[in-house]
C-alpha cells in the first residue's frame, strides 16, 4: 500500500516521537501530548520511519473539503470526518486536522484549534495504518522461554490489564499494557507503552510486583514505569506476534479461553479499530483474515 | 461494512450496530461475485459447486433473498 518509508534524521535534542516530526508551529502543550501519546520505543525498524510531519496554526482553519461528512465516535466522543477524494478532515468544536491519504511519507498533517488532540490521534492512527502499522488495543507479554509475544484482546474493562498482571506474577515480561504497534504484513510487534497504568484495585492486588506508589494521573489511574516494577522487563525490541487470546468476561481475572471464529474476527476488529479510508480498510480486512488464521481456537 | 474473508466462510460486520453476518461457502462465493446478474450468479454456483442448472438458479435466488432480507443488498442491487 505504500512505498518504502524514507529514513529520518532528527536531532537527539528534539522531543519528536518516532515516525512523526513537527516544526516550530506546534505549541508546547501539543508537543508534550505527541511525545506522550506517540512515544517511540527504541527500535531500528521504527526509528527509520518518518510517516508524518505536523504543522499547526491555532487560528487558520483550511477550507472544508467538498465531500460528505460523517460522524465517528472515539470513546463516545463524536468527531466529524469529511472526505473529498483522498483529502480527509477530522474536527470537533475545539480543533481539527487534515491530511492527504494518497501522499507519500512523510504525510503533511495540518492541525488547528486550541485542542486538536482527538482529531490528531485518529489521523495519526490512520496514517500509520495506511503504511502498514496497526495500533492494536491489547495487553501483551513475553512468556518465559518463548520468542513470540502473547497478546490479550478484549474490550475496555474485560480484564486485559488484570490478566497481564497475573501473567507477570507468573514470570512473564511485560510488552504492552494497553496498546502496541503491529506490522500487518508480518506480525512484528513493537511496544507502545513504557509503563503500566493501574486502577487502585489492581495496584492493591498486585502490590508485590510494584515499587513505590505510582504517579496518579487525571483519570484516576496510577502510572508505574517499567523500571518501577519488581520484575524483568522485555527489551524494547520488535518481536513476532504469537498467540492472541480473547478475554471473554468483564472484570475479574479471566481464564484463557479460545473464541470461536466470529468472536475472534470481532475481537480483532475491535482491537484494530475502524479504518477511515478504503485503503486502510482493505489492509484491515487482510490483517483480520490473516491473523484470525493464526489464532488457536 | 467490514468484510473478513476466512475462505471457508465470510464474516460481515456492521460497525455502527455491531451486527454480524456469516456467509457460508456458497453465499461467500456469491458475495465475492457481486455485482452481478441473477443469471451469472447462478452460473457461478453451478460451475463452482457442480450443480445442475435448476438447483443453481434456486440456490442463487434463495441467497439473494436472504441477503436482501438481511439488508446486505440494496433493492435492485442484484
Amino acid at each position: 500500500l505504500s512505498p518504502a518509508p524514507q529514513p529520518q534524521v532528527r536531532s537527539s535534542s528534539e522531543a519528536a516521537p518516532w515516525a512523526l516530526s513537527f516544526d516550530g508551529t506546534v505549541p508546547h502543550h501539543l508537543r508534550r501530548w505527541l511525545a506522550s501519546a506517540w512515544r517511540a520505543e527504541v527500535s531500528v525498524e521504527l526509528a527509520a520511519l518518518h510517516l508524518a510531519h505536523l504543522r499547526h496554526d491555532e487560528a487558520v482553519v483550511p477550507p472544508e473539503p467538498a465531500g460528505p461528512a460523517r460522524t465517528v465516535l472515539i470513546d463516545a466522543v463524536p468527531l466529524r470526518v469529511t472526505a473529498a477524494g483522498e483529502l480527509y478532515r477530522l474536527d470537533d468544536s475545539s480543533g481539527g486536522c487534515q491530511f492527504d491519504a494518497a501522499q507519500s511519507p512523510p504525510v503533511q498533517l495540518t492541525s488547528w484549534g486550541s485542542k486538536p488532540e482527538l482529531p490528531l490521534y485518529l489521523a495519526l492512527t490512520e496514517i500509520f495504518r495506511l503504511h502498514g502499522w496497526i495500533s492494536l488495543h491489547c495487553s501483551a507479554v513475553i512468556e518465559p522461554g518463548e520468542d513470540a509475544a502473547r497478546l490479550f484482546l478484549g474490550r475496555s474493562g474485560d480484564g486485559k490489564t488484570w490478566h497481564l498482571l497475573q501473567r507477570l506474577r507468573a514470570g512473564a515480561m511485560p510488552l504492552a499494557e494497553d496498546r502496541l504497534w503491529l506490522r500487518a504484513a508480518d506480525g512484528l510487534c513493537v511496544a507502545r507503552d513504557d509503563s503500566l497504568r493501574l486502577l487502585p484495585d489492581a495496584r492493591a492486588a498486585f502490590a508485590d510486583l510494584l515499587r513505590g506508589e505510582g504517579k496518579l494521573e487525571a483519570d484516576g489511574k496510577f502510572r508505574f514505569r517499567y523500571a518501577e516494577l519488581r520484575l524483568s522487563v522485555a527489551a524494547p525490541a520488535p518481536i513476532r506476534c504469537g498467540n492472541m487470546l480473547v478475554l471473554p468476561t468483564r472484570g475479574a481475572p479471566a481464564a484463557e479461553q479460545h473464541s470461536p471464529a466470529l468472536q475472534a474476527v470481532k475481537a480483532l476488529w475491535e482491537a484494530a479499530g475502524l479504518p477511515l479510508t478504503p485503503q486502510a480498510r482493505q489492509l484491515g480486512e487482510q490483517f483480520v483474515a490473516q491473523f484470525h488464521a493464526r489464532i488457536r481456537l | 461494512m467490514l468484510c473478513t474473508d476466512l475462505e471457508s466462510e465470510l464474516v460481515l460486520i456492521e460497525p455502527d450496530s455491531g451486527q454480524t453476518f456469516r456467509l457460508n461457502r456458497a453465499a461467500r462465493t456469491l458475495w465475492l461475485a457481486l455485482p452481478a446478474t441473477r443469471e451469472s450468479l447462478a452460473t457461478t454456483l453451478r460451475e463452482t459447486f457442480d450443480l445442475c442448472e435448476t438447483a443453481a438458479a434456486a440456490d442463487a435466488d434463495r441467497a439473494l433473498r436472504d441477503l436482501r432480507a438481511a439488508g446486505l443488498l440494496q433493492p435492485g442491487g442484484d
